[in-house]
């Protein structure tokens, strides 16, 4: 696999990246610059940004994996995924930038905090508690994925590839901060989108064409030409196609997401970028779906469905583009780790450092120890990693979800609603979390693989809803809301 | 493909794209009608402007 074409993309790529994190140094000086990027960025960079983001590696691998086990039954996944970067742009985007903006606010638990008049820095503890648990988690298993990629393409050995995925991501994350992240994601969900666009268009072609690949799809199993899928129009099929939609959920509140809203320069940056985000999911997750359909007609049989991008990309393309494919993986792994690590540092700290434990210093300190703590972060991701403790890839089933979770409910309550109260917000918080764990831990199996999100998600709506009913919402903050609302005006 | 793989990917897609059509065009009309979106072009905090900091701003 190994040869000088696909090297010399890899290293081009890189690079980049590292002059990315030069690039983005000279905003990093400061707590906003380090973490928000000094509320500067575009539309265009926060609309890629976030998709890119939000994805992860799952996209590449997982989502085309998805396509090629079970077919149309995955267009459930594009639903929820389309309507749910929609609906956060639409209703979720203008209010949250303008709450954070009137705060001065650079993170999601400062927002909570101004939001509900918190004295106690519960939110602040709370979230930094969550995030930390779930960020070292999901970056060990990002940077395993990483080891992988870079041995399997390269030939590094595993822990070579580790040690590498990691220090680019530390060098560009650290040096450049949120700028550099931001921007690096941008150039990360372009390579994506081109990868993914093509990556059907020449399955599709090798398979014969349009009318061909269905047919052979139907001849392997009419199933995969089923919208309910082999389950059929059963509780089964309804379960999964609602757990499909539901991955959509994450988009409307995780704190990795909100930042860019909070990053963006002004409101007119989130009206115009909603519009290029909902076109590049299109593209991500039709792109994905349609690409492993069409390499389900072309490699039957592979014993791992989620190897079926890096098995069409080595066929079908030129050295230099399997070159770019690997890129490509390895860009969807370090947009992803590259927010979580700002945000766990983000969550240490400006909200449990600076704000609760109230430690005073310069601006430039401040911003130099949570460089520190980022390649802590990262460092611990790496042990884990290397080591491959048990107990902490356990995690991984529901670092995504959970942080999902434990944020939107309450994200979204807090926005929507004027009864919202404190304690119904961390009563939503801790009822998120908990029953998306709890639901993985002892349930899952037993409801048809019910994805946690959906029992997460309305147990944190549902806490939040009925403890904000038997408590008092501070009159100032209801006062607000209607001004917030007031500012920003109607939707539609 | 069978319809109604074409009705739901339709679905699945047009959904999403309509409702941020019609979102586009409402704020299209609003420029045109002079009034600016609510909040637009304030900067938060590292703008020109500096924080623009509400009822409980710049106590950080």
């Amino acid at each position: 696999m190994t040869s000088a074409t696909i090297l010399g993309v890899v290293v081009g790529y890189l690079v980049i990246l590292l002059a990315i994190g030069l690039w983005g140094n000279r905003e990093s000086h400061d707590m906003a610059g380090y973490y928000v990027a000094g509320k500067k960025l575009p539309a265009w960079v926060i609309a890629f940004s976030s998709n890119a983001t939000g994805e992860s590696a799952w996209l590449l691998l997982g989502l085309t994996g998805m396509g090629y086990a079970i077919g149309v039954h995955a267009f459930w996944i594009i639903l929820g995924e389309v309507l749910g970067v929609a609906c956060a742009w639409i209703f979720v985007a203008r209010p949250f930038k303008e709450y954070t903006d009137r705060y001065d606010a650079i993170t999601v638990p400062d927002y909570l905090t101004e939001r509900f008049r918190d004295g106690t820095h519960v939110f602040r503890w709370l979230s930094a508690v969550i995030l930390l648990s779930m960020v070292m988690a999901y970056t060990a298993a990002q940077l395993t994925a990483s080891g992988k990629a870079f041995d399997s393409f390269l030939g590094t050995g595993y822990t070579a590839g580790v040690w590498i995925g990691l220090a680019i991501v530390l060098f560009y994350t650290t040096v450049g901060g949120f700028k550099a992240v931001a921007y690096s994601d941008f150039l990360q969900g372009v390579l994506m989108l081109g990868c993914l666009v093509s990556l059907p268009v020449v399955g599709i072609l090798e398979a014969g064409g349009w009318d061909a690949m269905f047919e052979a799809l139907r001849a392997q199993d009419p199933a995969l030409l089923e919208p309910m899928g082999a389950y059929g129009l059963t509780l089964g099929g309804v379960l999964s196609a609602a757990g499909s939609v539901a991955i959509g959920l994450a988009f409307l509140g995780s704190p990795q997401l909100l930042t860019r809203f909070m990053a963006a320069r002004d409101q007119k940056q989130i009206i115009d970028g909603g519009f290029w985000a909902v076109l590049c999911i299109i593209g991500f997750d039709v792109g994905a779906v349609f690409g492993g359909m069409a390499g389900r007609t072309l490699f039957p049989g592979l014993s791992d469905p989620e190897t079926i991008l890096p098995a069409m990309s080595a066929s079908f393309f030129p050295a230099f583009f399997t070159g770019i494919f690997l890129v490509v993986v390895l860009a969807a792994i370090m947009s992803t780790v590259d927010s979580l690590l700002i945000l766990a540092s983000s969550a240490v700290v400006r909200d449990v450092v600076q704000q609760a434990l109230g430690y005073e210093a310069s601006e430039r300190t401040l911003s130099n120890l949570g460089k520190a703590v980022t390649v802590i972060i990262g460092a611990v991701g790496l042990v884990v990693a290397l080591l491959e403790v048990r107990v902490i890839f356990d995690f991984v089933l529901f670092a995504w979800s959970g942080i999902a979770c434990a944020f939107t409910p309450v994200v979204l309550l807090s926005l929507f609603w004027r009864r919202t109260t404190r304690a119904g917000a961390v009563a939503g918080m801790v009822a998120g979390f908990a029953v998306t764990v709890v639901w993985v831990r002892a349930f899952k199996a037993e409801f048809y693989d019910l994805y946690e999100m959906i029992p997460g998600f309305f147990a944190g709506l549902l806490a939040c809803w009925l403890v904000s009913l038997v408590t008092a919402p501070d009159a100032d903050a209801v006062e607000e809301l209607d001004s917030v609302r007031d500012t920003v005006g109607p939707v539609f | 493909m069978p319809a109604d793989a074409w009705i739901l990917l339709l679905i699945s897609v047009g959904l999403g794209l309509g409702l941020e059509l019609v979102y586009v065009r409402a704020r299209w009309r609003e420029r045109r009608g002079g009034s600016s979106p609510g909040g637009d072009e304030r900067a938060g905090v590292g703008s020109e402007e500096g924080g623009r900091g509400g009822h409980r701003g710049g106590q950080r």
